[in-house]
């Protein structure tokens, strides 16, 4: 179950994800682009990757499956396990957490949508049959 | 002779108020306790940071993670202790001799405990002006200190939510009771059916000439709190039980039957679940089926509750429990009594914040039913060793009667209080005449 499962996401991802810090304070607040804050790299290490140009960036989920990550990710919605992203959605609603509107759209949509391909968002969180 | 007149029972107008915590609703996926953690570290902080402008209104608010060191703040987060006595299922597996004695205290505190605050980004350790004695695992509160160098924060001041907002009682002008009674324990061996029979008689108006007749009239309501049966263990310790016993687990709950159903037929009577009972382990427990009670259910003001249970009479907001919560916070921390456990899960605004940490509990996503939102009038605890009562009073005004309730098999006593002006007193009933 997890093989192929754990290599998707042990990907090096340029776009998103971890953001760099703007100081060189070790606790810097994250920037909203959704990611999680705690286990950023430090510099020395993303300008490494950087310099190193461009690798595999192809992944086999689409840019709205990539801000549905985002948006389990980001600790302010509080933890992902365990729930639909529909209902942490709907959640996060009703504590007056303002989710961004257009992902409950996508939830929809998605959980509507009668072909599964690969290329659909799941309605279930990124760790869904993984933990 | 002139026929007498009869005598009319007064009535209450009664509300239940139990649906936050029925679990019919609710559907299981497999999720962990971290969603509950969040919905009451949300709800809490949200009316913490109303209350932190007049507690300091100078000081920065920040997460863990901002903290500086040698700066003074205020951070929001849940506690938890850290507490070396507390069982652990790992002990089972340590191959090294532990601190843990063979024998398992009543009380699991030792002076080594300490706490930690928790909120999204991380957790720090916590040292300076708050007791570990006093808190449990599970509590949201506002502190006021500084980062150390050791990494530590040094705590200065502990902001706790304070008693909610209570709607105000109406005067009303005639008096009338609701009887408590816990831990009727029907089917053991402390059991006194006499003892029993003369509490149903007095509440029914079967005992005694017309003033105390008019005294029984004048009580609404009966809330049976929590442990009414107590099934004997060896039918419940997994092995088969032989056909010749399986006609006798059911007895007790057939004979709490009978006599709940004199009870019934005179006046409305509420019944929670208690530990010991036929209903679910973890809390919210829910109400006990009808199922088991084929003669009081018949009737309508047979009424089965869920344990916590939340009801208004005439107005009057009750909240109360069948005793886990409080028997949990006496494990863990400790107090001068259990009403002092009460009086601070008030202030804490949860009912039990040791669950679900110590205490088996639903896990629920996105909701954590044991928040006390308003004051209650009256907050009772079922199943305790002794009587006890307070009438505590609030910054704003609110008035709280606050009662633990003994068990009857043991102690004969049952508690009333008038819904008037919320005064407490004891009915007390004894078989034996050296008592």
């Amino acid at each position: 179950m997890a093989s192929s499962g754990v290599k998707d996401f042990y990907r090096q991802k340029k776009k998103g994800g971890v953001t760099k810090p703007s100081s060189s304070s070790k606790k810097k607040t994250q920037q909203y682009t959704g990611g999680a804050s705690v286990g950023a790299s430090d510099n020395a290490q993303t300008s490494a990757l950087v310099s190193h140009g461009s690798w595999d960036l192809k992944d086999d989920f689409g840019d709205q499956e990539e801000q549905l990550r985002q948006f389990d990710m980001d600790m302010k919605f509080g933890p992902c396990v365990g729930v639909t992203r529909l209902q942490r959605w709907e959640r996060a609603s009703a504590m007056g957490l303002q989710p961004p509107a257009h992902l409950r759209d996508l939830l929809l949509h998605a959980s509507s949508a009668k072909n599964r391909s690969s290329d659909s968002p799941s309605v279930e969180c990124l760790w869904e049959g993984k933990v | 002779m002139p026929v007498p007149k009869p005598m009319e029972r007064k009535q209450a107008a009664y509300s239940n108020l139990d649906e936050r915590y029925a679990i019919q609703g609710e559907k299981y996926q497999g999720q962990q306790y971290s969603h509950i953690y969040f919905t009451r570290l949300h709800h809490m902080r949200n009316l913490l940071h109303a209350l932190v402008p007049s507690w300091k209104p100078h000081l920065p608010v920040t997460t863990v993670l901002g903290l500086e060191e040698g700066k003074d703040c205020i951070i929001v987060g849940t506690l938890y202790k850290h507490m070396k006595l507390k069982p652990s299922i790992l002990d089972e597996y340590s191959k090294e001799r532990s601190a843990i004695p063979l024998v398992k205290p009543h009380n699991f505190m030792h002076p080594d405990d300490h706490l930690i605050l928790e909120d999204e980004s991380g957790r720090v350790t916590l040292a300076g002006a708050i007791p570990p004695a006093a808190f449990v695992t599970g509590v949201v509160v506002a502190l006021h200190g500084k980062e150390t160098s050791a990494g530590n924060f040094l705590v200065e001041d502990v902001l706790e939510a304070g008693l909610p907002p209570q709607t105000a009682l109406s005067s009303a002008c005639e008096d009338k009771y609701v009887v408590f009674v816990s831990g009727l324990s029907v089917g053991s061996d402390t059991f006194n059916p006499l003892q029993f029979q003369l509490l149903i008689d007095h509440v029914t108006g079967h005992l005694g000439d017309d003033n105390e007749q008019i005294m029984a009239s004048n009580i609404v309501r009966v809330v049976v709190v929590g442990n009414s049966v107590h099934i004997s263990p060896r039918f419940v310790n997994g092995q088969t039980v032989a056909s010749k016993d399986q006609s006798r687990i059911a007895e007790p709950i057939k004979e709490l039957d009978i006599m709940l159903t004199q009870l019934v037929a005179s006046l409305p009577v509420d019944i929670m679940p208690g530990c010991h009972d036929p209903a679910n382990f973890s809390l919210p427990q829910q109400p006990l089926h009808r199922c088991l009670f084929s003669g009081a259910s018949t009737y309508n003001t047979f009424s089965s509750c869920s344990n916590p249970h939340q009801f208004d009479l005439d107005s009057v907001q009750f909240l109360g429990t069948s005793g886990q919560n409080i028997d949990d916070l006496y494990k863990y921390s400790d107090a001068k009594d259990k009403l002092e456990f009460m009086e601070r899960t008030l202030r804490w605004r949860h009912l039990a914040p040791t669950a679900p940490n110590s205490l088996g509990c639903y896990p629920y996503t996105d909701k954590d039913p044991f928040l006390v939102e308003s004051c209650p009038h009256v907050y009772f605890v079922g199943n305790q060793d002794k009587y006890e009562t307070r009438l505590l009073e609030g910054p704003e005004k609110q008035k709280v009667r606050l009662i633990s309730i003994p068990r009857f098999s043991e102690s004969g006593v049952a508690v009333m209080v008038n819904l008037r002006n919320l005064e407490c007193s004891t009915l007390s009933f004894s078989t034996s005449f050296d008592a």
